[in-house]
């Protein structure tokens, strides 16, 4: 499947109003996301580090080649991504429900505070309750996105592949991957046509058990921003089941385009970083 | 999942067709109800070599690491999951370790742990992973085989299920050859959630005994067949050391 993709900053004090712009926009309820993103680097050594065997006779140089061009490629990282709100217990998943009400509609305290209370909401998940096998994790991959050549905004190859049963660590260390850093996704989702419009900003987990666990909890009351100035990314996406389909990606570039327009002044939305959005090992 | 049993029958000569054999000596000795059919598909991908040489110092395993295949399982009768089973495999004694791509692995592999199996849906996400895999994961997966079973036949003999079927490797659409017949024996007898898997490999033992068809490879116990998923593990098996 491919991805086209637009990006758009906002800074933190602006947050309240942009979401409520959007929630006119699509006309719906912001959904409150939280994802916790586990990422994953193949243990194989890249090809360049590859000793070149010099002599031999020509049939096995010929059959070294030929392994060595299979193996020239380029190895990817990749990720394990799970919805953490979906497995807060009963009584916490209300409190989420409240603020999605709260935060559509009238001007709110200060933005600390509201992270602040739904900091609260997301905490003290029961351990014992959570085990990796009952959560539903997705095998996410994403290519380099391509040239810019005509198309003014991202695109790039994507896979979700969705683990229904068995554990998907086990999984990934029999790929020969190994985890190596943890982030959490928060954030507000929003659909609007085909466009899955995401508001949101990463943090990153504070101490070092966390770090390396596999669980899906959170502890968000102490888990620190990325991006210390609190600055909001705001992605426009629009997926297309087949990329080589000149026409299906041309309806998505002009959806996307469409939306620019409707945010302009709003926020203005640019395509990425390609080689940012590199998910190639170097 | 319930107890299974699988036998593999391959094709001598040109002229056999053991599926035909396998079913007349079905409705021979035994008297099946047909009960539809079944379908198979099964990708699979060879590890490539890792690059680290082992270990010189102190022998940490007795028999030196084999190559890992990667096996994409879909069977219609086990959707809407399909199986994305790794195992690692350890070499024969006479074969060097980190055998290369162009030698053919004629000798089993014999596989000591149990293979590690997820399951991704049926359909439209397991095509994008067979795809990821075969696109961007060159470097560490190769392709090796695929093979499936189109027009399978299954039937019910008292407690017991029976899946018959062609097993065809290539490309689909294109020439096709046909490598052998495999059949899956299933005990229902049991309770719905016992898995009893030694108690069923006897009966299933015995019904395939019954048969008196000679020549089969037989899979039933495969490591980690208790772990969950066995049957899916017998498949991967029974699948991975072919041609």
């Amino acid at each position: 499947m491919h991805e086209l993709l637009l990006f758009g900053q906002i800074p933190a004090s602006r947050h309240d109003q942009v979401l409520n712009i959007l929630a006119g926009v699509a006309a719906m309820q912001p959904v409150p996301i939280l994802e916790k993103h586990l990422v994953f680097k193949p243990n194989k050594l890249s090809s360049s580090t590859r000793p070149v065997q010099v002599g031999g006779a020509q049939d096995i140089q010929k059959t070294q080649q030929a392994l060595l061009a299979q193996t020239q490629g380029d190895l990817f990282y990749m990720q394990l991504v799970t919805d953490v709100a979906e497995t807060l217990p009963k009584p916490l998943a209300e409190e989420s429900m409240e603020m999605k009400v709260i935060g559509s509609g009238n001007c709110l305290p200060s933005e600390t505070e509201q992270h602040g209370s739904m900091a609260s909401s997301f905490t003290g998940a029961n351990p014992t309750d959570e085990t990796v096998n009952s959560e539903k994790w997705i095998l996410q991959f994403r290519d380099l996105p391509e040239v810019a050549r005509q198309r003014p905004v991202t695109s790039r190859l994507m896979a979700d592949t969705p683990i229904t049963s068995g554990s998907p660590m086990d999984f990934m260390s029999a790929l020969d991957y190994t985890h190596t850093s943890t982030y959490a996704l928060s954030g507000h989702r929003f659909t609007h046509l085909s466009t899955s419009l995401l508001l949101y900003r990463l943090l990153l987990p504070s101490n070092r058990t966390e770090q390396a666990s596999h669980l899906s909890k959170i502890d968000i009351s102490h888990a620190h921003l990325l991006d210390p100035s609190g600055m909001y990314i705001l992605q426009a996406a629009v997926r297309v089941q087949d990329g080589s389909k000149v026409e299906a990606m041309t309806k998505g570039v002009n959806e996307l385009l469409g939306l620019k327009e409707t945010l302009k002044g709003v926020v203005e939305m640019e395509p990425g970083e390609r080689l940012a959005l590199d998910t190639r090992v170097r | 999942m319930p107890v299974t049993g699988l036998f593999f029958l391959p094709n001598q000569g040109a002229d056999s067709n053991p599926t035909q054999d396998i079913l007349n000596r079905l409705t021979a000795h035994y008297s099946p109800t047909p009960a539809g059919s079944w379908t198979l598909s099964h990708r699979l991908f060879k590890g490539t070599p890792s690059s680290t040489p082992a270990p010189i110092n102190g022998p940490e395993k007795s028999k030196p690491p084999g190559p890992r295949y990667l096996q994409i399982l879909s069977l219609s009768h086990h959707s809407p999951k399909t199986y994305v089973a790794i195992t690692a495999t350890h070499a024969p004694s006479q074969t060097r370790v980190g055998t290369p791509a162009s030698s053919n692995i004629s000798a089993e592999a014999i596989s000591g742990e149990p293979a590690t199996i997820i399951s991704i849906p049926q359909g439209a996400s397991s095509e994008e992973f067979i795809q990821l895999i075969l696109l961007k994961f060159g470097p560490l997966w190769q392709a090796r085989q695929m093979l499936n079973v189109k027009e399978g036949l299954a039937f019910e003999i008292g407690d017991f299920r029976v899946r018959l079927g062609e097993v065809k490797q290539g490309v689909g659409g294109g020439a096709q050859t046909g490598r052998g017949a495999l059949c899956e024996v299933e005990w229902v007898g049991g309770e719905a959630d016992e898995e009893d898997w030694e108690g069923g490999g006897a009966l299933i033992a015995g019904f395939w005994e019954g048969l008196g068809i000679r020549g089969a490879r037989k899979v039933f116990d495969v490591p980690g067949l208790t772990e969950g998923e066995g049957s899916a593990r017998q498949w991967c098996e029974i699948l991975r050391v072919r041609g």
